[in-house]
């Protein structure tokens, strides 16, 4: 099924339709906006614009194609495959992943249950992010990555929508596969979010190599332990570290003889220096390599490349 | 000769169509006990699995017995199409379409048919308490038919015999 009919068969009826009479490369399509009672909008190619009925894109929303009550339902509907109760827990995290990768984020009114939240109702925002696969952004990068024939752990620091959950999927596939070399790994993946595999009914929706394993909506830290019991992975990869369990657990694997792909909310590698326990993790010369992203430039930018001395390896400036 | 062989089918017919009445009591009383088998299977995949009903319901399509199978074949086939309509309206036409001729009765399609209206819109814990609530009516209406069926079976079959006789008793 290509990304167009993967998008359309989720929508209603009418807002099929409508998308359909739009004349749009779905593979610039990033975002498709509903809203109870505004207007349909779409992200295409980093612009926004209103849907009228006739299937125009537009930049203001006059003539735009309304998304009603009974059209948000229906879609919910079909998203769920008339069945919400089984996606209880990804309502709590905000998203559901739908066949393809693509992400659906919804909002609407959160019940809480004290201070957790238990479930989302009266869903009226929807945002179905399309999922875009990469293929090839890391090969710059995998010369980087290993020294005299050994693969670095390696912490990828990046600013959010700087593409880093992007190259981080593909590296996992260019180890998984050998493209180095042709060296492969067995490679496991805490897919705590379910980001980087993207699973939908337990297969994984974004290409992730032929050697990889993937937990998936499992808690980091948890993840990497049960990962490393059971299917002895060469290198572990995790995105968006920073708790107390995550550290430990990533001291443990590495303890272990795991290699580690992680990546990390930050600007540069001073930021990374002044966390408590991160900091601690720079200090201890843990990791071997940190990747900087850069995100002024477009996404997937190389700021700069450091060792575990903190010394620069590459002033980067490519793009991936 | 021709009169006595007239009377004879007569008669046989009378007492068939007995047995055929009391042949679909029981059939009815098997497709209930059938019917709650499966809303139990359904039950235990939504508390335990967290299974889509597609999902639940896909095997059921090739392993349930007619006329349950055609009834999950063409519910999966509607649910898969995305045409618009709720669960509930699919689910109720799915039933008049593939169970309707069936020996079950009005009420008991009913019973069936109001499972749809909570099923896939509740969260998981909801939808498995108004699961076991909807198994323990439909446990008590196939209790009821069970209790009545011995007799209800022995009228059938006595009025097949005896409506036979006496239409034979008539012609002669």
């Amino acid at each position: 099924m290509d990304k167009r009919q993967e998008i359309l068969k989720t929508l209603s009826c009418n807002l099929r339709e409508v998308l359909s009479r739009c004349v749009i490369d779905f593979s610039y399509l990033q975002e498709v906006r509903l809203r109870i009672n505004q207007p349909l909008m779409v992200v295409y190619d980093n612009r926004g614009y209103f849907i009228t009925k006739d299937g125009e894109l537009r930049d203001t929303p006059e003539d735009a194609f309304l998304v009603t009550q009974a059209e948000l339902r229906e879609t919910m509907e079909y998203i769920s495959n008339y069945s919400i109760y089984a996606y209880e827990e990804e309502i709590r995290q905000g998203y559901i992943t739908i066949q393809g990768g693509h992400r659906v984020g919804v909002a609407g009114k959160a019940v809480m249950d004290g201070e957790e939240i238990r479930n989302l109702k009266y869903i009226s925002f929807l945002n179905i992010r399309l999922a875009h696969e990469v293929k090839g952004c890391a090969t710059k990068l995998m010369q980087y990555i290993h020294s005299q024939g050994q693969l670095c752990d390696t912490l990828i620091i990046s600013p959010p929508g700087a593409g880093k959950t992007t190259l981080l999927r593909d590296l996992i596939r260019q180890l998984s596969n050998g493209a180095l070399s042709g060296h492969s790994y067995t490679v496991g993946v805490v897919d705590e979010r379910s980001e980087i595999g993207a699973c939908y009914l337990g297969v994984p929706q974004n290409d992730l190599g032929i050697q990889t394993d993937i937990l998936d909506c499992c808690p980091k830290a948890k993840g990497m332990m049960m990962l490393i019991r059971s299917m002895t992975p060469q290198v572990l990869a995790v995105d968006e570290i920073g708790s107390k369990e995550d550290l430990e657990a990533i001291k443990y694997a590495i303890t272990c003889g795991c290699h580690l792909i992680a990546t990390v909310h930050g600007e540069n590698i001073d930021e990374i220096r002044n966390k408590p326990l991160l900091g601690k993790f720079v200090r201890e010369k843990l990791f071997q390599r940190y990747i900087i992203l850069d995100g002024q430039e477009k996404a997937g930018t190389i700021k700069s490349i450091y060792d575990e001395r903190g010394s620069l390896i590459s002033g980067g400036g490519c793009v991936c | 000769m021709l009169k006595w062989i007239g009377i004879l089918f007569l008669a046989a017919a009378c007492i068939l169509f007995g047995q055929s009445m009391a042949q679909q009591m029981k059939e009815r009383l098997l497709l209930l006990e059938q019917m709650e088998k499966y809303l139990i299977l359904i039950k235990g995949d939504i508390r335990y699995g967290q299974m889509t009903l597609s999902q639940i319901i896909s095997p059921l399509k090739e392993t349930a017995a007619e006329p349950y199978q055609d009834f999950f074949q063409e519910l999966v086939a509607r649910m898969d199409s995305f045409d618009g309509n709720c669960l509930s309206r699919i689910w109720k036409e799915t039933v008049e379409e593939t169970l309707s001729k069936s020996a079950l009765k009005k009420e008991d399609l009913e019973l069936f048919c109001q499972i749809s209206s909570f099923l896939g819109v509740k969260d998981a814990a909801s939808q498995v308490a108004a699961l076991e609530h909807q198994l323990t009516i439909l446990n008590y209406h196939t209790n009821n038919i069970r209790r009545q069926m011995p007799g209800k079976v022995m009228v059938a079959r006595t009025i097949g015999i005896t409506s036979g006789m006496f239409l034979a008793v008539l012609l002669v």
